[in-house]
């Protein structure tokens, strides 16, 4: 595993040119001043986020569809589930980054930390539900059973992203106007470029070493119960 | 119809296991009572306040007893290993979720019509709409909470600290059922000059559509180990 | 919004550590429990052979 410390390294350069730039280089915003500039960490943790946990859907449905259509020799493809584990765990990480920039940044702008914006409420209910299946991998201890539940309980959760989305837009469109930004300067854009492929790069060998790290202690785990990989999981 | 007779025949089976434990059902009736008791000592005697927020404590409470006669639906179930029995049946997993479902809401759905008398008596709360479009939203919503909450009462209940784990799963999950829940009921009690209701309404159905259809697909995925 | 508003680079400076610290104890906190888990398995492969 040399890559995922390449890449990392790489995201990290990227992150220190992005905010050198976005912090001492970009000018102020013409309506904010310099608060904006939370935006080039702000933006890029929120697509960071989305990224994360798209690819936690994409390994459950590849576990589920192990689980509908099982391979001839019985072989499970635990890889699915150690990106499920890793994903989902780096996305709240950075989910719960986004939630506190957020309020960092309404706490001056709007004067409170906290409104029932469409947007900062998804992403609250988001990352509290994908908490959820972290709390119950931790709960279930027979590898075959936690992949499949947890598959499960992502699939759920990220089908409901979009639906609490339009229900709080909905529902909160009652009480308030939604904010919306003004338009983008050109300058903004380079910064915020530099930062999101930064994000990603980070993200990307956070999720490899972690993956890492939820192989090693499954293997060690079906090892222990003196059951091959092979036979976890045959009825 | 294979599927249609052997769901029918295990609600059926579920209903009557569900009546013989009645006692404990009642039991979380009366935590229902308790808690919209609680949430008027929790905004004080201020009758103006109470009467505004009443469908939003209704839905509260019904959240609240959702988890606890779940729970006790499920554990029904994995008691008595009659869950292990049945996989070994030759019966429809999608036939197994639509019964438990169904029965869920049954339970759920009763509990609730119970409750909407309480809230009336305790906060004073009009009906102007009449009882029948509140009775059509407490059943929606009811059968809202119930999709998913089934699906994730029989996983929890077979893993450790399952209690805890069955809320925290399912909170997040049933906002924006609760949203429309909550909206639906608020305009059907408050009155209803501008027709919101029935859009309200409609979110509750579509959550409704989309919950019953996934997690009836994702349920066999769970009797694979 | 009317006028620029000044100042606030304490919560631009608090928004950046907290970013950039927490990526930082994340990634230890990966690293240790990758040692953990490397000494886990060879423990559990020395026991097995013996």
């Amino acid at each position: 595993m040399k890559l995922m410390p390449a890449v990392g390294a790489l995201g990290v350069f990227l992150l220190v040119v992005g905010s050198w730039i976005g912090l001492f280089v970009a000018p102020a915003d013409r309506f904010m001043g310099d608060i904006q500039r939370i935006m080039y960490v702000h933006v890029p943790s929120a697509w960071t986020t989305m990224v994360c946990f798209t690819v936690s859907l994409v390994a459950a449905l590849g576990w589920v569809y192990g689980v509908v259509r099982p391979a001839k020799d019985g072989q499970r493809s635990w890889g699915w589930d150690d990106a499920l584990e890793s994903s989902i765990e780096v996305g709240v990480m950075f989910g719960a980054l986004l939630v506190m920039q957020g309020m960092i940044w309404a706490k001056p702008t709007w004067g409170v930390y906290w409104t029932w914006d469409p947007r900062l409420t998804t992403v609250a209910v988001m990352e509290l539900m994908f908490v959820a299946v972290l709390a119950l991998r931790s709960f279930v201890d027979e590898p075959v059973r936690r992949a499949t539940w947890s598959a499960v309980t992502t699939l759920v959760a990220y089908v409901n992203v979009p639906l609490v989305y339009f229900s709080v837009r909905w529902w909160s469109s009652l009480h308030q106007v939604q904010s919306t930004s003004d338009s983008i300067d050109p300058e903004i854009w380079r910064p915020l470029g530099i930062n999101a492929f930064g994000f990603l790069f980070v993200a990307i060998a956070f999720m490899g070493l972690r993956t890492q790290v939820a192989r090693l202690t499954r293997e060690t785990l079906l090892a222990g119960d003196d059951v091959g990989p092979s036979a976890g999981g045959a009825r | 119809m294979e599927p249609l007779r052997q769901c029918l025949a295990l609600a059926q089976k579920q209903l009557l296991l569900q009546w013989r434990t009645r006692a404990r059902l009642g039991s979380v009736g009366v935590f229902g009572v308790t808690a919209l008791l609680i949430f008027s000592f929790a905004v004080g005697p201020d009758s103006t306040a109470l009467k505004a927020h009443a469908a939003g404590y209704l839905w509260l409470a019904l959240l609240l007893m959702s988890t606890l006669s779940l729970q006790e639906a499920a554990r029904l179930d994995v008691q008595n290993g009659a869950l292990e029995a049945l996989v070994l049946l030759p019966v429809d997993g999608r036939a197994m979720y639509y019964a438990k479902a169904l029965v869920n809401t049954v339970t759920l759905g009763a509990l609730g019509t119970l409750l909407i008398p309480v809230v009336v008596a305790l906060y004073d709360a009009p009906m102007k709409e009449g009882p029948l479009l509140l009775l059509a939203v407490v059943w929606l919503g009811s059968a809202a909470l119930v999709a998913p909450g089934t699906l994730y009462a029989v996983l929890t209940s077979r893993a450790r600290a399952g209690d805890v784990l069955l809320p925290l799963l399912l909170f997040p999950l049933v906002v924006p059922a609760l949203l429309g829940a909550v909206k639906a009921t608020e305009v059907v009690m408050a009155g209803d000059p501008m027709g919101r209701a029935s859009s309200w309404i409609g979110l509750i159905v579509a959550f409704d559509a989309i919950y019953w259809s996934l997690c009836g697909l994702l349920y066999p995925l769970l009797l694979e180990d | 919004m009317t006028g620029v508003m000044q100042g606030h680079w304490d919560a631009v400076v608090l928004a950046y550590s907290l970013t950039f610290g927490s990526m930082g104890v994340y990634l230890v906190s990966v690293l240790v429990r990758t040692r953990v888990a490397l000494a886990a398995r060879e423990a559990a492969d020395q026991k097995e052979a013996s």
